[in-house]
């Protein structure tokens, strides 16, 4: 599968959103398993902060991009409404101004 | 969106699928974990269990869910005589003396090395005695999770015979739920009398904890022979490889005043608790002695070569527990029947194995142990509750 570099440059946010999610997931289950192997809580807590914390963090950073990407994509698309709707605004304006335009 | 809908839902059904699995595999961590080895010449085993057991090139590790520890010495004089050294303060250096390194974790050292003990003698200017740790060296590692050590030395004569590159070592870890422990005596150049072996190893693992617990045990001899005659050695004692000359190799050994025979080795698996052994060569010496008075006394003196023990325990921390614990059986050492009381002739093979006892003392109550899972637990529910946070933003943006 050929990967097309000027779309995924395009779509980082997404990309990154999405690498920082499943790093946050490995993070998390490895944790978990780590864990889940010892008795003691002394040896439990390295594990929890590595694992525990630090997946939940990269969790919460790649839904943030992917939120950050929906924000951007929402602006995209409410700028391109309204460049549109000033194009409509001044062509209605052009066609009013126009002699004899009210008349027909 | 629909597709990153989709995907939030695979996402979320893996990590319970994931969740939901993984307590089973994990229920290794529930055990409480325990391991020892040992790997020895016992020399002279007083019947007196459980510990008046001197011995040569000892090497013995432990770990529990109190901590590890591997003990290793070039001549271990025997429990009481540590614990007398100990009372009155003396136990550093007449352990140095002996050639006695112990290692400890968490409490330290994490290495001790016996080699140096020349070291405090040389300082205070006294005179160097034949010490046994000049013989060979004894060194000791714990870690919070494994012990080992190991003890060697070049040559020793035991008056009745003599010993070359004896090594004795021996390891424990409890690592991911699973209890190991290792143990491997070794003895390159046997000669007592007209006995001459050439090699004599005897190695145990154990492990348990894990899908399927295992325990391997085994007694190597290489190259016996008495009087330059070749022999095996077995349980019953010990053969000519040439049958016709079994005749002269009984009365070369009978005039020695030495028997010989075979320890079998045994390995042993049941509920949580694995142990083994190598058994070993048992060389008894039957000398004409007699007290001060002139009263002769029927002496029988015993080395146990090639031996090493090793066990392993899982215990579920969630078995409901008596209030008064019993002592419970976890192993039995390496046995010889060797007796130093006057006028007492030696006993043959003991028909039961001896019993090491030992008692646990449970220092935390049940139900009470806190441990970081449920934290864990709570750190990836808000990882769930932050992967659905996106789709639930979505969906109350349109409603």
């Amino acid at each position: 599968m050929k990967i097309d570099i000027g779309k995924v440059k395009g779509h980082w946010r997404t990309v990154l959103a999405w690498l920082a999610l499943a790093a946050g997931a490995l993070a998390l289950f490895g944790g978990w398993f780590a864990v889940s192997g010892e008795t003691l809580a002394a040896k439990q807590l390295p594990y929890l902060i590595s694992g525990g914390l630090g997946g939940l963090g990269l969790i919460a950073g790649g839904v943030g991009l992917l939120i950050a990407e929906d924000l951007r994509e929402e602006r995209t698309r409410s700028g391109r409404l309204e460049a549109e709707i000033l194009e409509v605004r001044d062509l209605l304006r052009a066609f009013l101004e126009k002699p004899g335009a009210r008349a027909s | 969106m629909k597709r990153a809908r989709v995907s939030a839902a695979v996402i979320a059904a893996v990590m319970l699928c994931a969740l939901v699995a993984l307590p089973a595999g994990a229920s290794g961590g529930d055990n409480a974990l325990e391991a020892s080895a040992r790997a020895s010449i016992l020399v002279g085993t007083v019947n007196v269990q459980p510990d008046l057991d001197p011995a040569l090139i000892d090497s013995r590790s432990s770990a529990s869910s109190l901590g590890t520890t591997s003990l290793d010495s070039v001549a271990y004089p025997s429990f009481l005589v540590d614990a007398f050294l100990f009372l009155y303060g003396q136990q550093a250096n007449g352990r140095s003396l002996l050639g006695m390194s112990e290692a400890r974790s968490p409490q330290g050292p994490t290495h001790a090395d016996a080699t140096l003990s020349r070291a405090p003698l040389t300082k205070l200017g006294l005179p160097l005695p034949d010490l046994p740790a000049q013989l060979g060296r004894s060194v000791a590692d714990a870690t919070p999770d494994a012990a080992a050590g190991q003890a060697t030395i070049a040559t020793q004569s035991l008056g009745v015979g003599v010993l070359n590159n004896a090594i004795s070592d021996s390891s424990v870890r409890t690592v991911s739920g699973v209890a190991t422990g290792e143990a491997q005596q070794s003895i390159f150049g046997v000669s007592f009398g007209p006995l001459d072996i050439k090699a004599i190893r005897g190695i145990v693992s154990v492990s348990v904890g894990g899908a399927v617990p295992s325990v391997h045990a085994g007694l190597d001899v290489i190259g016996a022979t008495v009087n330059g005659m070749p022999v095996t050695i077995d349980t019953e004692g010990v053969r000519a490889a040439i049958a016709p000359l079994q005749q002269q190799v009984d009365q070369a050994l009978r005039s020695s005043g030495i028997t010989v025979r075979l320890l079998d080795s045994f390995q042993q698996s049941a509920n949580g608790h694995v142990s083994g052994s190598s058994g070993g060569v048992l060389l008894q010496f039957h000398p004409a002695t007699a007290d001060m008075l002139g009263v002769p006394r029927d002496v029988t003196l015993g080395i146990l070569l090639g031996s090493a023990t090793a066990q392993a325990q899982a215990t579920p921390i969630a078995a409901p527990l008596p209030n008064v614990l019993p002592s419970v059986a976890l192993g039995r050492p390496p046995t010889s029947a060797t007796f130093f009381v006057p006028g007492v002739s030696a006993i043959g093979p003991r028909s039961s194995p001896l019993i090491e006892r030992r008692t646990i003392i449970v220092t935390t109550r049940r139900g009470s142990a806190t441990n970081a899972r449920g934290a864990y637990a709570a750190l990836v529910l808000i990882a769930f509750g932050l992967v659905f946070f996106r789709p639930l933003l979505r969906a109350a943006s349109r409603a």
